[in-house]
């Protein structure tokens, strides 16, 4: 059997010799095996270990010079045996650091590209500004905003300094794909566009002016990911045709990889998506009919040529403005243009950007002050346990400068191996944050390279301290025993620096907890009666339906839908699952002044049914008052929230015009000229759960829906609601194969994905967490290994004069002990308001449930002594002789 | 004699005294100095490349004549016997520490 153990390892080594050589060389391992097998197996296999080495050599005798090695050679590897003989030392100081860098370099990277990072696809960011138009309303200055289509064709023309001018537009556009068809984020963009932002097709042309003209063939730019991951990115794209809204329309090209406009999109959502599809502004009337020419919609943005301030470029537009005003008196009035960079709001200077940076990164750089802390005591220790080693080195005749080169030789590969370790977990993180980041992160160098020379400097300059140490006593000193004192000053920084970053670590694991517990809790927040019911969102504004065609679908839907026997009942809801609107209400002897407000939604008579509601008391609206919207339905909460006197049927309500919606609530209800009316309270139903993230019952006011809106919700009651999913879709496609189903899923997933933000802030703090539960780990073995160091000459007596190992370990590790035992109260002081706090935030599990205390402490505890016990054995195995031979 | 080599270190010391004393292959070094396989093997590389030391193969008939594939038998150049005789010189403990080998 060990012969062919021996056959496999000749082999697997022969592999690195150079072919030229290896079959001389089996021979002679061959025969040499052979010997060795004459005198037992452990021969051999004492033999087979020098295999692997003697194969390297053989490499590189044909790699190197046949010069030898020259002194740094030497250097070399003198750093690495002194290093591999203190793996702990160099693991500790690379993770300290690299945590550290990682951090620090993620955070500012994520920033620097949210500001002034380079945006895929666009060049030269830093001369792309934003334009906002900025009128006064009847109550004064409005917040600067979008413009309208009619405001862009004046602004298009430029100014001094910022010639070309650009748009875009957000909409959702119905593309039919091989896979149905769906509801796409796209965005109408001006015909420059591409040419301002300097963008490059990826494949194809991009759009143009000549593509803008009104009455020019109907061209689209896809997004690289649509083309990709939607449409399985077909050859021979480029000049076919796709189907946007019912319109033909020819692709043009694709746009570059992530390439997603200027804008950085919303967390959560997926780098390079926001955008999938891009249409000339020419066709929003053909595919947005629904859009006013007033409405102010696009986000304007140029290029400047010049470098002017953003005040004189503003300036040089206001002739422009005054012809907006002119245009539209009423609406624009006292029009301005304010430039900004693009990247920064309206109202963002400089000093509010860096006040923001400063406060974001106090955290990342305080993470790398504590690795670097953590670093320079490591680095002391090893000061300490080497000054004999250097005194000797000293006292054979090493040259000072020898010293010093070999110390700096230490520190560079250190603090190399510490940079990549941070490279690494950059790297790491970023990819993490590419999960939630909707844009491109590209490692920020400059800040790289200035985390990086910190850390250099912190491990080079307590790198050189044993040289410094070694040349400072006299040599018979250091050879004897050494300086065995430390300032108290100074361990008590030490103990001081281990005690915070306990309490730190504890912190944050109890907030980990804390949220972890909540989103259990709020898995099982979920109605029981949700698994039934199937949601499908309509928006009927993707393919301009006109208001007949609106109410015909949603009656050919409901009909189709009711007609199967499994479906239990149908109903549409004005408003998104787990959204809600508001409505302004006076309840009866109510002051005019007196406006009270509640959730509210316009629903059809069954979907109370649909969604799972109870009627308690009275009924669901008629035919009648669904037609003359003067009903209303309350729910308990409604009756409890404003103290409803019996008998609350027939209770009138007045209720205000509905509140102005802004472009995004456009879809969900707003009928201009809505006058005051009354309605009457004819029915009452058991509360629905809001959103599981909010624990008080809202107070709820439903409303009759008259007629059908852009954007409804269907709710589908069904005992089996898995096939209702392909059904409903299926359902719609067969009334009209362009309008897509949108979000088709179960009410319970959405109650769920809904717990998504607490599930981001669980991961976060558990991450957050962790590492600092590593840093406290690596501060809690260096300052023990520090002390242990300190008190060998006093390990040697204990030992000498009877002591056990045991004994010693005890010692070491109930000093380490009353460290963390501190550091976990001094966490608690501050933890238990912050607790308090966070409870009330989140109340979803109690903040002070005792395995949510105790586990993360008890984790603590036994990480941290886990790392006191490796210096703590090191004490123990102290050779009496050894510590004791100084004197 | 040529100049002594800095590079020569213990260890090549080591493996040249044990060839003059007329341990010819590497297992045999192994064995006498008492240093692991992993130092002796690439410590005979380097003579070699110094030229401190030759090789060479023994001869197909005697190892198949003893049932085993064949061995590589080292021998000291003048380079190392002048190098082995300066370093005797310099560190005269070496040429005791191990015994002269019986058998050739």
């Amino acid at each position: 059997v060990s012969r062919l153990a021996a056959a496999v390892i000749i082999w697997v080594a022969a592999r690195l010799v150079p072919s030229g050589m290896r079959a001389r060389w089996r021979e002679e391992w061959r025969g040499e095996m052979d010997a060795a097998a004459s005198r037992g197996r452990g021969m051999m296999l004492r033999l087979a270990f020098g295999l692997p080495a003697d194969a390297l050599a053989c490499r590189a005798s044909t790699t190197r010079t046949r010069s030898g090695r020259g002194p740094w050679q030497t250097d070399a590897k003198q750093t690495l045996r002194a290093l591999a003989r203190s793996p702990w030392h160099v693991v500790t100081v690379s993770l300290c650091l690299g945590i550290g860098i990682a951090v620090s370099v993620t955070v500012f990277s994520i920033l620097s590209s949210i500001l002034t990072g380079d945006l895929p696809g666009v060049q030269d960011r830093g001369r792309l500004m934003r334009l906002y138009l900025r009128t006064d309303e009847a109550s004064g200055p409005s917040s600067p905003g979008g413009a309208s289509v009619d405001d862009y064709a004046v602004l298009k023309e430029g100014g001094p300094g910022i010639p070309a001018i650009a748009a875009e537009g957000r909409w959702e556009f119905a593309v039919r794909t091989p896979a149905g068809t769906l509801a796409v984020d796209g965005a109408f963009v001006s015909g420059n566009y591409f040419g301002v932002l300097g963008t490059q097709p990826a494949l194809g042309r991009l759009l143009t002016p000549a593509d803008d003209r009104a009455g020019a063939p109907p061209a689209a730019v896809l997004s690289h990911a649509f083309w990709t991951a939607t449409l399985g990115a077909p050859a021979g794209i480029i000049g076919s045709t796709i189907v946007v809204g019912r319109q033909e329309v020819l692709v043009a090209g694709i746009a570059p990889e992530h390439f997603s406009g200027t804008d950085v999109g919303d967390l959560g959502e997926p780098p390079g998506l926001r955008y999938k599809i891009y249409l000339p502004l020419s066709m929003s009337p053909v595919l947005a009919p629904a859009l006013r020419a007033d409405e102010r919609w696009l986000t304007v943005i140029g290029r400047a040529t010049a470098d002017r301030s953003h005040d004189a470029l503003g300036a040089g537009l206001q002739p422009l403005a005054a012809r907006i005003e002119t245009a539209h008196p009423a609406t624009r009035r006292n029009a301005g243009i304010l430039v900004t960079k693009s990247g920064m709001g309206p109202r963002e200077t400089m000093a509010v950007v860096a006040l923001i940076i400063t406060l974001m990164m106090s955290a990342p750089l305080t993470v790398l002050a504590i690795g670097c802390a953590n670093v320079a005591n490591l680095q002391l220790v090893r000061a300490s346990l080497r000054a004999r080693e250097l005194a000797i080195r000293l006292s054979i005749g090493a040259t000072r400068g020898q010293l010093v080169r070999l110390l700096i030789f230490e520190s560079v590969f250190l603090a190399v191996l510490a940079c990549a370790a941070g490279v690494f977990g950059t790297r790491l993180l970023l990819r993490l944050a590419a999960l939630v980041i909707p844009f491109h992160v590209g490692i920020d160098w400059p800040v790289v390279g200035f985390v990086v020379t910190i850390s250099v400097v912190v491990v080079m300059a307590t790198g050189l301290v044993p040289a410094w140490l070694a040349t400072r006593h006299s040599q018979a000193l250091s050879l004897t025993g050494g300086s065995r004192s430390t300032s108290p000053a100074g361990s008590r920084v030490r103990r001081g620096l281990v005690v915070a970053q306990v309490a730190l670590c504890l912190l944050l694991l109890l907030t980990a907890a804390l949220f972890t517990r909540s989103l259990d809790a709020l898995a099982g927040r979920v109605p029981a009666v949700a698994h039934d019911v199937v949601v499908a969102e309509v928006r009927f504004d993707t393919l301009g339906y006109s208001q007949p065609q609106r109410a015909a679908f949603a009656a050919a839907l409901q009909e189709r839908l009711r007609s199967d026997p499994r479906v239990q009942a149908v109903g549409l809801n004005s408003i998104a699952p787990l959204r809600h609107g508001e409505r302004r209400f006076w309840l009866p002897g109510d002051s005019d002044d007196r406006l009270r407000a509640a959730h509210s939604w316009e629903v059809t008579p069954d979907w109370f049914e649909a969604a799972g509601l109870d009627m308690r008391r009275g009924r669901a609206f008629t035919t009648d008052e669904a037609q003359h919207g003067n009903a209303a339905i309350v729910d308990q909460g409604f009756i409890d929230k404003y103290r409803l006197v019996e008998p609350v049927l027939g209770t009138p309500l007045r209720l205000d015009r509905p509140i102005p919606a802004g472009r995004e609530a456009r879809s969900i209800n707003d009928r201009p000229g809505s006058a005051v009316r009354t309605v009457t309270i004819v029915g009452v139903v058991s509360n629905a759960m809001a959103r599981p993230i909010i624990p008080e019952t809202p107070a709820s006011l439903y409303l009759p829906l008259g007629d059908v809106p852009t954007y409804v919700a269907a709710y589908v009651r069904s005992s089996q609601p898995r096939d209702m999913l392909t059904q409903v879709r299926q359902t719609m496609a067969a009334i009209d194969r362009d309008l897509p189903a949108i979000g088709v899923s179960t009410l319970a997933d959405r109650y769920t994905e809904d717990a998504g933000d607490i599930r981001l802030l669980a991961e976060a703090a558990a991450g957050l967490g962790g590492a600092a539960l590593l840093l406290a780990v690596a501060g809690v073995y260096s300052v023990v290994a520090f002390f242990v160091s300190l008190r060998t000459h006093e390990f040697g007596i204990r030992l000498a004069i009877g002591a056990r190992p045991r004994d010693i370990i005890g010692m070491v590790v109930r000093q380490a002990s009353r460290l963390v035992l501190v550091g976990l109260i001094a966490g608690l002081v501050p933890g238990v308001p912050v607790l308090l706090f966070l409870g009330k935030a989140f109340p979803y599990a109690s903040p002070f449930d005792p395995i949510g205390l105790l586990g993360p402490a008890a984790v603590l505890a036994l990480t941290a002594l886990a790392a006191a016990s490796l210096p703590a054995r090191r004490a123990a195995q102290v050779d009496p002789c050894t510590a004791l031979r100084s004197e | 004699v040529p100049p002594t080599n800095p590079a020569l270190s213990y260890t090549g010391l080591f493996v040249l005294q044990a060839l003059a004393q007329g341990h010819r292959f590497g297992f045999d070094i192994m064995e006498v100095t008492g240093l692991p396989s992993g130092t002796i093997y690439p410590a005979l590389r380097r003579l070699e490349a110094l030229e401190l030391v030759s090789s060479d193969w023994e001869k197909d008939l005697k190892a198949r004549k003893e049932g085993r594939p064949r061995r590589r038998y080292y021998e000291l150049t003048p380079a190392g016997r002048g190098q082995l005789r300066e370093a005797e010189a310099r560190f005269r403990a070496v040429g005791r520490l191990f015994p002269r080998r019986s058998t050739t």
